[in-house]
């Protein structure tokens, strides 16, 4: 193997792929990243088992072809040191590479491409199309809720549905949920479901620009991810998730519409007080006002905020983490935010005062029960 | 500057012991240990609590019960009987209620209460001390030492000192001469480790120690430093937390013979997982880190924790979660001496965070809470899991 490339364009591919590496891994291969270079095109891979990333990055000059495993972390941070200039890569018999710059020389010890896992493929696949603007929003608007519970493994990723024309995504922890779907998919003959780890969502978060369109293909066992020159292959979860549709509730007549920014910025100040262990705030809520308090019997802490809103109901107390409550804030974009309540212990409704155009986007959030 | 707190630190004298000898007339003046059984000084596990009579000849608390067994033959052995022990102490709570609403209970036999503000009360703040121990004694037939001082670490030393059936009161005054010849090992945290380096600096007395520097402390001792330099002065801040400072539960076993039969230690884990959901239950806490514990021979204890997303208030749960955990040690060579469970973190259940997919989970918490008053009427042995029963 022996080519040459620019610092730039190297660096573009190692970064895409560098965040799935681990850098302490039980398989210390895995702390590597494969090259393979073609005839045309330099293919940059690396995968903790789970997620992998594949990205694609063209050379300046190819002489000869060839494979071969780097260590992760040094090639990474060797290249990202180096200005903008030509670099040249040359393997030996012995797996080791050598690289060149007007700078210096180095060298670093690779292993075989025989030795590196391969990487697992799609059988039976679907395919469809989604806008990357589409995609990343949806994903940004669950993946907050997903749950980190060892124990109930199906939470542990965002739940993604497609049926006839909608597409949906669904995250949560059991203390809140987050729903939103576009309702004007192209439609598909099969439904289509999966849990999609959060690790491969946290990645093409990352690397997905708002421009362009992301192929996925999935079977039974992976998601792929296509956009660009990258893929992106993920293993789902296994299991089976929980009928969500039934924890919304449907009966929450009690609507408080608020103003998102200024209650986000209360329930911040406001929390700062409260109990290092329940994060718990309180909101009191009576005829066109809301009172937010938090207090902290071991420190001593307490504090108290007012708001106005729009609220018409018999008055009511309810106890919230204020940390849940801030995640959900920050993902209403419209100015006001719309919480439909029903009772102290039960969930509460919340939604931006209007929906995007074929969109439908709701949360929930459990309340704390308070003590007497 | 602020006015000095009035701390009262309480604690009972050989409290499971002296329970037993309540119990049992026929215990009374003889040397009683309350631990695991001796089998003759063969026997494994640890002393819980010994009788005055008993510490006279060198039996005392957290020694294995072997050695206890050497230095006594001739005392009675008994097995706690943590039930009995947990009620007499919810009644003596009760009683430190009255002198005032900052209480902080330790552990089954001893407490912290704040008596600031209350002076107004009483003459001065050796009367509710006084009173105190009259009620415990009429009311329960037991003795309790008692400490007083302007903080927390003075109480605890005072009525450490007075014991048995002591009462001492501190005055603000006298806390630097009271303490001055006293032992180090006496402070909070100064263990064998501490006690030893102390002792090569020359050092013996809380007196000695003030004779060192704050910088000299930290530079040895880290921020440990710190707080034994204001230690050693009777300075101590920590407040007494009214809300009950529960911040773990939790329960294990030593076998009989090191052990790596699965099912064996799955059955043990099981029946510590109902004892503990029971506990947390009974002193309404919930909490996420489940912590499994486990002693390999000859003394290697590993630790592992695990975070539920939803709150654990059952030993179902419980045990699910430590199970799974249990599972990831490879048993094929090495042998179980001690296996324990227990849940960290625990907050109060009454600010409970709902869970959206909870109700399925509340058929079976009717039946625990019908399996829970079975337990209050008979002890915890009344009934348990076919899987566990007639084990411990």
């Amino acid at each position: 193997m022996k080519f040459s490339i620019v610092q730039k364009s190297l660096l573009d591919g190692l970064q895409k792929v560098s965040g799935v590496v681990p850098s302490k891994s039980p398989t210390p291969v895995l702390e590597n990243i494969l090259f393979e270079l073609g005839e045309k095109e330099l293919q940059i891979t690396g995968t903790d088992l789970e997620v992998s990333v594949t990205t694609r990055v063209l050379p300046k000059r190819i002489e000869r072809t060839g494979a071969v495993a780097v260590p992760a972390r040094v090639l990474t941070e060797m290249i990202r040191s180096l200005p903008d200039i030509p670099i040249e890569f040359e393997l030996d018999d012995n797996n080791r590479i050598a690289i060149t710059t007007d700078q210096g020389f180095y060298k670093v010890s690779g292993i075989s491409k025989d030795n590196y896992p391969e990487i697992a493929s799609l059988k039976d696949d679907h395919t469809v199309r989604i806008k990357n603007e589409k995609l990343l929003r949806m994903l940004t608007k669950t993946i907050f809720a997903v749950s980190a519970d060892e124990l109930r493994p199906a939470l542990m990723g965002v739940f993604i549905q497609l049926m006839g024309d909608e597409f949906r995504m669904v995250a949560t922890d059991g203390h809140r949920l987050s729903k939103i779907l576009d309702k004007n998919f192209p439609p598909i003959e099969t439904p289509i479901k999966m849990i999609v780890p959060p690790k491969a969502v946290q990645i093409a978060l990352k690397h997905l620009t708002e421009e362009g369109t992301t192929e996925l293909r999935m079977d039974d066992r992976g998601l792929s991810l296509a956009f660009g020159n990258t893929t992106l292959f993920t293993r789902l979860v296994e299991g089976q998730y929980p009928d969500y549709e039934r924890v919304i509730p449907r009966d929450n007549q009690k609507t408080l519409t608020v103003n998102k920014s200024l209650l986000l910025s209360t329930v911040k100040r406001v929390s700062l007080f409260s109990s290092a262990l329940t994060h718990q705030v309180r909101f009191s809520l009576s005829e066109g006002k809301l009172a937010v308090f938090s207090e902290d019997a071991d420190m001593g802490g307490e504090a108290r905020e007012e708001l106005g809103v729009e609220y018409h109901e018999e008055p009511m107390e309810i106890g919230y983490n204020a940390q849940y409550l801030m995640d959900i804030l920050r993902h209403v974009d419209t100015e006001d935010a719309v919480f439909s309540l029903k009772s102290p212990i039960n969930a509460a409704l919340v939604s931006p005062a209007q929906q995007e155009e074929d969109e439908d986007f709701l949360m929930l959030i459990m309340p704390i029960k308070l003590s007497a | 500057m602020r006015p000095s707190r009035q701390i009262i630190h309480v604690d009972m004298d050989a409290f499971y012991a002296s329970v037993e000898q309540l119990d049992f007339p026929e215990y009374r003046g003889r040397p009683v240990i309350v631990g695991a059984d001796p089998r003759g000084g063969k026997g494994r596990g640890v002393v819980s609590a010994a009788s005055y009579e008993a510490r006279k000849y060198g039996v005392h608390s957290a020694q294995p019960i072997s050695r206890a067994y050497r230095c006594c033959p001739q005392g009675i052995f008994v097995r706690a009987r943590m039930d009995r022990y947990m009620e007499i102490s919810a009644r003596i709570m009760r009683i430190f209620e009255v002198f005032s609403p900052r209480v902080e209970p330790i552990s089954l036999d001893e407490a912290f209460l704040d008596v600031t503000g209350t002076g107004r009360l009483w003459n001065d703040a050796e009367e509710p001390g006084r009173e105190i121990k009259q009620r415990i004694r009429m009311e329960e037939s037991l003795t309790a030492s008692v400490g007083i001082g302007p903080n927390k670490l003075v109480a605890k030393i005072a009525s450490d000192h007075g014991k048995p059936d002591g009462l001492i009161q501190v005055l603000p005054e006298k806390v630097y001469a009271f303490l001055g010849p006293m032992p180090v090992g006496r402070l909070w945290g100064v263990g064998k480790w501490t006690q030893q380096v102390l002792a090569e600096m020359g050092v013996v007395t809380v007196a000695d120690l003030r004779m060192l520097s704050e910088e000299i402390l930290r530079k040895k001792f880290g921020r440990m430093g710190e707080v034994l330099f204001r230690h050693a002065r009777g300075l101590d801040e920590t407040p007494v937390f009214a809300e009950r400072q529960v911040k773990s539960v939790s329960n294990e076993h030593t076998f009989e013979r090191d052990t790596n039969d699965i099912q064996m230690l799955r059955h043990t884990l099981k029946a510590l997982s109902e004892r503990v959901g029971y506990r947390l239950r009974k002193e309404n806490f919930s909490g996420r880190t489940v912590m499994l514990k486990i002693r390999f021979e000859p003394f290697q204890t590993c630790i592992r924790h695990m975070t539920s997303a939803a709150s654990i208030r059952g030993g179902n749960a419980l045990y699910e979660c430590a199970l799974s955990m249990l599972d990831e040690f490879d048993l094929t060579e090495n042998r179980v001496r001690l296996i324990g469970v227990g849940l960290t973190q625990l907050i109060p259940h009454a600010s409970q965070q709902g869970d959206l997919f909870e109700a399925e989970s509340e058929k079976r918490n009717k039946m625990t809470e019908a399996l829970d008053a079975l337990k209050d009427r008979f002890g915890q042995d009344v009934i348990g899991n076919a899987e566990t029963f007639g084990r411990r």
